[in-house]
């Protein structure tokens, strides 16, 4: 178990973030921060700490796919219902994927040589990635106004990109810098 | 109901091995997502909806119902958070974030020679809690629970124990009551610490009326009793569950349980309403995360 104690400023340890753009941004704000003595905590360092980052991917998640299905029926419906149509359908579509993935898919995926939890979330977040991008790609070349919200996702899933090569290139530093708290690679 | 359709009543084995798949299989960046879900799903349950919304009636007088429906779903969220972070725990040893709240008197019980009982109520994550705890304390924690009442989902909960087995932690099921008691008191006589929910009493516990929210509430005698013939202090101590992945241990003043009178039930109702008062004022300031699901109170609101 990996714990810093009595230390406010170690939320900002990079271990603490999943995505590159959030693990950079953390990066910056560990180096600009000031020691915060607090008594009385103790913060763990697994990478889906933080409740912002663990808060709003979803939530973009949900819009894109939200915003997908509600261009495949605004040919039937106003934009207004299809939206607020698409919005329950798509947190349904992210539950029955995670089903289907885990009922079908994993039990042969599994039996590659890694732990059972590790192996299930990561098909499961590969493939609900793929249908979230490809989700965007197709609804940032749709005519319907909601092809913005594609088009954003993309944007973000680039500088997510960017935001990786910055981190390999840091490798070192940020190594360096959690290591000030005990946080070994 | 036929045999295999009872594991799908909300008591069921089925939901808990539901937990269990998504644990191992959600990815935990549309965790939110799914148990936001969920929690609204599971609102369908009529009994421990209404439960809930009577108890918020009268932890919140005069609050319309149509508020106390939003308040009940935020209880469910933060129920299947807690559960979810609990079976987590069991399965990757992921631990969350801490706070810890009346560090001088959890100093006080980590320092204290000899045992306790350690009172808490159902609240957060009292798995992780007690998990946390036995990690920081070289003593072992007996934590006594309420049994499942479907055996299959009592046996894949003592299967789950049983994977997750912690040196430090041992988990007892309040089956046999008597049997029981002479197993704590021993446990306690030897210096460890007994953890014991004492916001609920289950059909059998021999329970002390008390008051929560001015009105009439049964409270179990037994983890009173228990400290009395043991001569342990009781230590209020909660588990809150303070945001996503981060919880916060509130340790209160000790309760001791001292003989005075000639009439053990005074002394006993002293200690009794002392508990009530602390674990009113917690529940005021977290009714969302009071996992109560029936009525704790027959009175009316």
């Amino acid at each position: 178990m990996r714990v810093v104690r009595d230390r406010a400023e170690a939320r900002w340890l990079p271990s603490r973030f999943d995505f590159a753009l959030f693990r950079l941004f953390a990066y910056i704000r560990l180096r600009r921060t000031r020691p915060e003595p607090r008594p009385g905590i103790a913060l763990a360092v697994e990478r889906h700490q933080s409740a912002l980052e663990n808060f709003l991917v979803p939530v973009v998640g949900l819009i894109v796919l939200a915003a997908f299905i509600a261009t495949l029926i605004d040919e039937s419906l106003p934009l207004g219902t299809a939206c607020a149509l698409a919005l329950p359908a798509a947190a349904m579509l992210m539950n029955v994927q995670v089903l289907v993935v885990g009922v079908l898919l994993i039990p042969i995926v599994s039996r590659l040589p890694r732990r059972q939890a590790e192996t299930g979330q990561a098909v499961n977040s590969f493939i609900m990635l793929v249908v979230v991008i490809g989700a965007a790609t197709l609804l940032s070349v749709d005519p319907s106004p909601l092809r913005r919200i594609g088009t954003a996702f993309l944007l973000l899933a680039g500088a997510n990109a960017v935001a990786f090569v910055c981190l390999l290139l840091l490798q070192r530093s940020i190594a360096e810098a959690e290591a000030r708290y005990g946080v070994e690679p | 109901m036929i045999g295999w359709l009872r594991r799908f009543v909300v008591q069921g084995v089925f939901w808990r091995q539901g937990l269990r798949f998504g644990v191992l299989y959600i990815p935990l960046w549309i965790e939110p997502l799914i148990i936001a879900s969920w929690a609204l799903f599971f609102l369908l349950w009529g009994p421990g909806r209404r439960g809930v919304m009577h108890n918020l009636r009268l932890i919140k007088p005069g609050s319309w119902a149509v508020t106390n429906f939003f308040r009940t779903y935020r209880v469910f969220w933060n129920f299947a958070w807690s559960i979810t972070d609990t079976a987590r725990f069991r399965e990757t040893r992921t631990m969350p974030d801490w706070e810890f709240a009346g560090l001088e008197h959890l100093q006080a019980l980590m320092e204290h020679e000899g045992g306790a009982v350690i009172l808490t109520a159902h609240m957060g994550s009292y798995d992780i809690g007690a998990a946390v705890f036995s990690e920081t304390s070289h003593r072992q924690i007996v934590m006594v629970r309420a049994p499942e009442t479907d055996p299959r989902t009592r046996a894949f909960e003592e299967s789950q124990q049983e994977r997750a087995r912690d040196d430090g932690l041992r988990i007892d099921f309040n089956t046999r009551a008597s049997e029981l008691a002479l197993e704590l008191l021993h446990s306690l006589q030897q210096g460890n610490l007994v953890a014991i929910q004492g916001d609920r009493v289950t059909p059998g516990i021999t329970s002390i009326p008390s008051m929560l929210f001015e009105k009439p509430a049964m409270m179990p005698a037994g983890p009173f009793a228990l400290a009395m013939a043991a001569r342990v202090p009781v230590f209020p101590l909660f588990i809150v569950r303070a945001g996503r992945r981060r919880y916060r241990l509130v340790t209160c003043a000790p309760i001791h349980v001292v003989r005075r009178s000639r009439h053990r039930d005074d002394d006993l109702n002293a200690a009794v309403t002392q508990w009530s008062k602390e674990l009113e004022d917690v529940i005021r300031r977290g009714w969302y995360q009071w996992f109560a699901f029936e009525p704790y109170s027959e009175s009316p609101a």
